[in-house]
């Protein structure tokens, strides 16, 4: 245990100092060559240690032995897919991801291309790039998807319906193990209930990854507690730092599981090489450290000064947000308030457990360990300036609750059964909990809160204007968000950048480099003028509107195309 | 020799007699001429007679050890269905592509020429009209090797003409390559580190590349590999069935790749002082025919020996040991992975030279121990291993750190793989739970190369394939109606095999009359002409330049390479009117 403990000191402090010593050029640039590898040692470490760790305990027996729950799970998903489509809705969060994955694919570089052209069939230029805020572990796991099966904005689709799946298949197996018979599939119907799991499940964001990792990370605890198995305590320490790289506040979750597990660990497990490396852990945590103290800006943020990110002032404001959502029925239908108090429900049951001692040791700690998490979350989404979950863009936050919503609300139907039922009530609590469901997802269906976003709308439209037109490596898109529109392959610059390459555009158009410029303006609806100018002397060349549409009340888009 | 009969001294006798007719008639008796005619005419007929005898004899031999070979199978499905699983997630993750052109459309344009008449020539300028009928201006005899287009041929058969069917030859190619790898050394290193090679060989983005490319590469791999097997197979037991199988395998591996007829001289002659002396009764007929075999691969040399076949400028050029110290040095680069481009994994090559020093220090420790067979089975992969590095040291194209010559390093792979797994094969004896971390590792250099392959990495320098590419795009998008139209185009070859009407030029600029002629008779209803355009003056250049007799509609222009873009344009009877 000394020499653990002197692991676990050393690599604090090489971590700390790697973070805070040297330059903040010198940790980007460890950040973006690096975090590839370091997520990727964590992926092998997750991976081996499940399939090493023997027969009943890993996830893959797990599988086998609930296969039809596996199947259900499918089931919901591919449904999910079915009501809701597949799109990227919050933006550029999620193209910002795709980008850095491309990136990833690329050169397993961690940066996102902003401004690329694209020339003689997939060659690629970058114009500017930029150290992406958002953590590595979902554009690294996209980016095996890419290496394996071809890079495709597609991919993050398929890896959201297989991090849903995961979801709801670790919410059965505990919900099971805890509650025995049909409660898991009760579970993992409460859960999918929600329209926004099922809207974001089937967009491109990194939430379903985050939600997948976290239920997985509580799994992988709980196991290790029943069995004290080190390979699988191997399992906990990657999926954590996994999570930690996968949502910016997921680290929390690091202070609220590593010292229980290091607590835990069996006295046999002395001078083993895992527990070095579990000791060793802090190491794992450079890339999280070294993106959080290279993007901590106001710019990052999209506040005036940094300090206003986070702060007291928002508490009651996104208190207020979270009850709405949580509670009214406007944003989740029934689910929010029917499960909301059902899940008191199972709370109070639960505080009455562990305050009558009903809960063996492990239990008490895993639940003190939850408990913490879900504190150290609520607090980072009720101090933060985009907290307020009842905003069409932040509900997405309130996902990282929905699992253990579902398991109180089961935990608290389950008391009713053995209070007063003499009879198995859990078959007529599924009926009831589908027609919860059926209820609820058209909200999902109907796209309502992406649809409020205006980024997604000019995306969307701009999409199909690039389709019908076959907008393909022969234009040149001058666009204000060029990263938008990078990882679909299509070559993006900023009107700023437009203005600065003139003389290039023009002569690029001339040696038929690019045979048109697609220019995307807002137009405002009061004077009727651009709020870009074109970056082109336009009286050299045809130009002609190839669409507008309204985007909102004060301007309408603009779609227009430069040629020779 | 006091063993042999009779009847085995007549076999013997024929075959050498068969052997000189073939020499004779292959190099010496018949004019230029005339060995091009017989060649057109007659390659298609022997290649599907030696496939016959082939399959025969495969037969034969499957049916003697039919209880072995199922035995196998049921043991080793596993590692069978692997194979298949990588092949279906490599086809997912690269696009099947025509990436080195002419080359690829050249043997398409072989196989359908053997679709079509049976003649063994590629098409290079046809009009299609009237719903299938076919005006073959101009072909020729293709310098590439019959076979692959021949496989082309059989698929084209089974499942209609398709030019994808060149992917699905190079997948199935792909799955025997990784099967036959895994059945080689699977007897040496055992069944995890067998996989474990086809994991190390599949890690390699050239190969993946050209698994997904429509290049006669990746057969002629196979084929080699089918070959060494066949030697192993024989070397354990030396009859004459054995041998004849090899026999009939020399000719086809001769004509799926130029260099690949050397191998008749690395394995022939061991084979033979291996063979027991009694096992010369037991020969057949199948060895008599056999020399006579190689007579098209001897034709097409001869007709095809040219400056211009080679890309020099005198044929003395083509070949030379000048060339040795230059390419060796490129070799070295290409092996260790210099660039990502090459589609190589330095770490892989770096692994392969300690498996190397390895594996002699082994070789030199117990080469007394060894059984003879596997001494001899040594020497025939040696062999074949120099044969094939001379074959491109000595080359003038031999440099294999370019675009278009990087596929040439692919006969390498499964040698270098092999060196990489014998070495972490004898760590893991060591140490045990080392095998995990081979796995974890040749994954984890899978995911990280795959990319390479993926992007195109490795052929995207190519101005052909930009141009072709740019070009079928542009068409497919904007004129999807090919029956309507035909193409003037300087690479009037590159289009043929996918359906297209398209003459060359030169053609069009000497026949303005029949051109036009076409357009009023209404057969097509325009014209595209594809021309490159000198970026500096702004005119054609020389090869594409069609004269004055015809006025252009410019539809498309894009740049191709600093010097040029490219320029599609319609000429229609109708805007000739005007």
């Amino acid at each position: 245990m000394k020499k653990s403990l002197i692991i676990l000191v050393i690599s604090s402090v090489v971590a700390l100092g790697l973070v805070f010593l040297p330059e903040e050029s010198f940790r980007e640039s460890a950040y973006q060559n690096s975090a590839w590898y370091f997520m990727f040692i964590a992926f092998l470490m997750l991976v081996f240690s499940i399939y090493n760790s023997e027969h009943s305990l890993c996830l893959v027996e797990s599988c086998r032995a609930n296969a039809r729950a596996a199947g259900f799970a499918a089931i919901i998903v591919v449904a999910g897919f079915f009501l809701s489509p597949p799109d990227f809705r919050i933006l550029a969060d999620e193209t910002n991801l795709l980008g850095v994955s491309m990136e990833m694919n690329d050169t397993t570089r961690c940066v996102l291309p902003v401004e690329s052209l694209y020339y003689y069939h997939g060659m690629r230029t970058v114009i500017t790039e930029k150290t992406e805020m958002r953590p590595p572990a979902y554009p690294f796991v996209l980016s095996l998807l890419h290496g394996i099966s071809g890079y495709r904005p597609a991919n993050a689709f398929i890896l959201n319906a297989i991090s849903a799946w995961l979801a709801l298949f670790l919410l059965f197996l505990m919900v099971t193990r805890r509650e025995g018979g049909l409660w898991g599939y009760v579970a993992m119907v409460a859960m999918a209930s929600y329209p926004v799991f099922v809207q974001y499940f089937t967009s491109a964001g990194f939430e379903t990854f985050n939600l997948a990792l976290l239920i997985l990370c509580f799994f992988l605890l709980d196991r290790f507690l029943e069995t004290r198995n080190l390979w699988i305590s191997v399992g906990v320490v990657a999926s954590l730092v996994l999570l930690a790289h996968s949502r910016y506040e997921s680290i929390t979750t690091v202070l609220c599981i590593l010292p229980l597990l290091l607590n835990f660990l069996p006295e046999n497990a002395r001078d083993d090489w895992r527990e070095k490396l579990i000791f060793a852990s802090p190491i794992f945590l450079l890339p999280a450290l070294w993106l959080r103290t290279t993007t901590w800006n106001a710019l990052r943020f999209q506040v005036e000064t940094v300090d206003r990110a986070f702060g007291l002032e928002y508490l009651w404001p996104n208190f207020k947000g979270m009850v709405m959502f949580f509670l009214s029925g406007r944003s989740q239908r029934f689910a929010g308030p029917i499960l909301t108090v059902l899940a008191c429900v199972g709370l109070i049951l639960l505080l009455e457990k562990w305050f009558n001692h009903k809960l063996v040791k492990e239990q008490r700690w895993f639940n003190a360990a939850l408990a913490a998490n879900t504190v150290f979350h609520l607090i980072a989404r009720l101090l933060y300036v985009n907290g307020d979950l009842a905003q069409p863009h932040t509900a997405r936050l309130a996902i990282v609750f929905l699992p253990l919503i579902a398991a109180l609300a089961v935990s608290g139907l389950r008391r009713i059964e053995t209070f007063k039922s003499p009879v198995n009530i859990a078959p007529g609590i599924l009926l009831l909990m589908f027609a919860l469901l059926i209820s609820c997802w058209p909200v999902a269906a109907a796209n309502d809160g992406a649809g409020r976003l205006l980024e997604y709308r000019e995306f969307k439209w701009a999409r199909e204007v690039f389709e019908r037109h076959q907008v393909g490596e022969e234009s040149i898109l001058i666009v204000n968000r060029p990263n938008l529109y990078v990882p679909f392959k299509k070559s993006a610059i900023t009107f700023s950048t437009a203005y600065l390459m003139q003389e290039r555009l023009e002569k690029m158009l001339y040696n038929h480099s690019y045979s048109r410029l697609i220019i995307l303006q807002h137009i405002n609806y009061r004077n009727g003028e651009a709020e870009e100018d074109l970056p082109i002397n336009i009286q050299r060349f045809k130009s002609r509107i190839l669409f507008e549409s309204q985007l909102s009340t004060l301007h309408y888009l603009r779609i227009s195309e430069i040629s020779l | 020799m006091r063993e042999i009969k009779p009847r085995g001294w007549t076999i013997i006798g024929f075959t050498g007699l068969s052997c000189l007719a073939a020499i004779m008639l292959g190099f010496f008796l018949p004019e230029k001429m005339q060995m091009e005619q017989w060649y057109r005419s007659t390659t298609f007929y022997f290649i599907w007679f030696n496939c016959i005898a082939w399959l025969i004899c495969l037969a034969e031999g499957l049916a003697e050890n039919s209880g072995r070979f199922i035995a196998w199978v049921k043991l080793h499905y596993p590692a069978l269905a692997g194979c298949a699983l990588l092949i279906f997630v490599a086809s997912i993750a690269v696009p099947g592509e025509f990436r080195i052109l002419a080359d690829e459309t050249n043997l398409l344009g072989t196989s359908m020429s053997m679709y079509d008449s049976h003649e063994c020539c590629n098409p290079t300028a046809v009009l299609n009209y009237f719903h299938g009928m076919k005006r073959t201006l101009e072909s020729v005899v293709d310098m590439r090797p019959a076979f692959f287009p021949f496989h082309l041929y059989v698929f084209h058969s089974l499942f209609g003409y398709d030019p994808a069917n060149g992917f699905r030859v190079n997948l199935l190619a792909a799955f025997l390559i990784f099967a036959v790898f895994y059945a080689l050394i699977e007897p040496e290193l055992g069944k995890i580190s067998a996989f474990l090679g086809i994991l190390v060989l599949s890690s390699f983005p050239l190969l993946i590349l050209y698994f997904r490319s429509c290049g006669f590469e990746t057969v002629n791999l196979l084929w080699l590999m089918i070959l060494v097997f066949f030697c192993r197979m024989f070397l354990q037991n030396p009859q004459a069935s054995g041998i004849e199988m090899i026999f009939l395998t020399l000719p086809l591996l001769a004509q799926t790749r130029y260099e690949s007829a050397l191998a008749v001289f690395c394995v022939v002659p061991v084979l033979l002082y291996k063979m027991p002396v009694a096992q010369y009764n037991f020969l057949s007929w199948k060895t008599v025919v056999a020399p006579l075999l190689f007579l098209p691969a001897a034709w097409l040399r001869i007709v095809t020996f040219s400056t211009q076949a080679f890309q020099v400028n005198s044929i003395e050029e083509a070949f030379s040991l000048n060339l040795v110290e230059k390419n060796l040095g490129q070799f070295v680069r290409f092996i260790f992975g210099d660039q990502r481009k090459y589609g190589m994994v330095s770490i892989l090559g770096f692994l392969a030279l300690a498996g190397l020093i390895k594996y002699l220090i082994d070789l030199f420790v117990n080469f007394k121990g060894r059984e003879r067979k596997s001494r001899a089975f040594l020497l025939i992969v040696c062999g074949l291993a120099i044969v094939h590095l001379l074959a491109r040291m000595t080359y003038f194209w031999g440099d294999l750190t370019l675009q278009y010559t990087s596929r040439l390093g692919l006969v390498f792979l499964p040698l270098l793989s092999f060196l990489v797994v014998y070495l972490l094969h004898s760590l893991s004896l060591w140490q045990n739970h080392l095998r995990y971390l081979w796995f974890a590792g040749v994954l984890a250099l899978m995911i990280h190369g795959w990319p390479v392959a993926g992007q195109n990495l490795g052929v995207r320098e190519i101005f052909f394939y930009r141009e072709f590419r740019t070009v079928k795009q542009y068409l497919d998008r904007n004129f999807p109606a090919r029956d309507e139209y035909f193409l003037i185009s300087d690479l009037a070859n590159l289009y043929v095999p996918f359906g297209f009407s398209a003459i060359y030029t030169g053609y069009a600029r000497s026949n303005p009359e029949d051109i036009m002629a076409q357009l009023q008779r209404r057969t097509y209803r325009h014209a595209l002409v594809i021309q490159k355009i000198n970026l500096n003056d702004g005119k054609p250049e020389e090869n594409s330049y069609l004269g004055e007799n015809f006025k252009l509609e410019t539809l498309y222009e894009n740049q191709l390479h600093a010097g040029a873009f490219i320029r599609i344009s319609r000429l229609s009877a109708a805007f000739e009117e005007k």
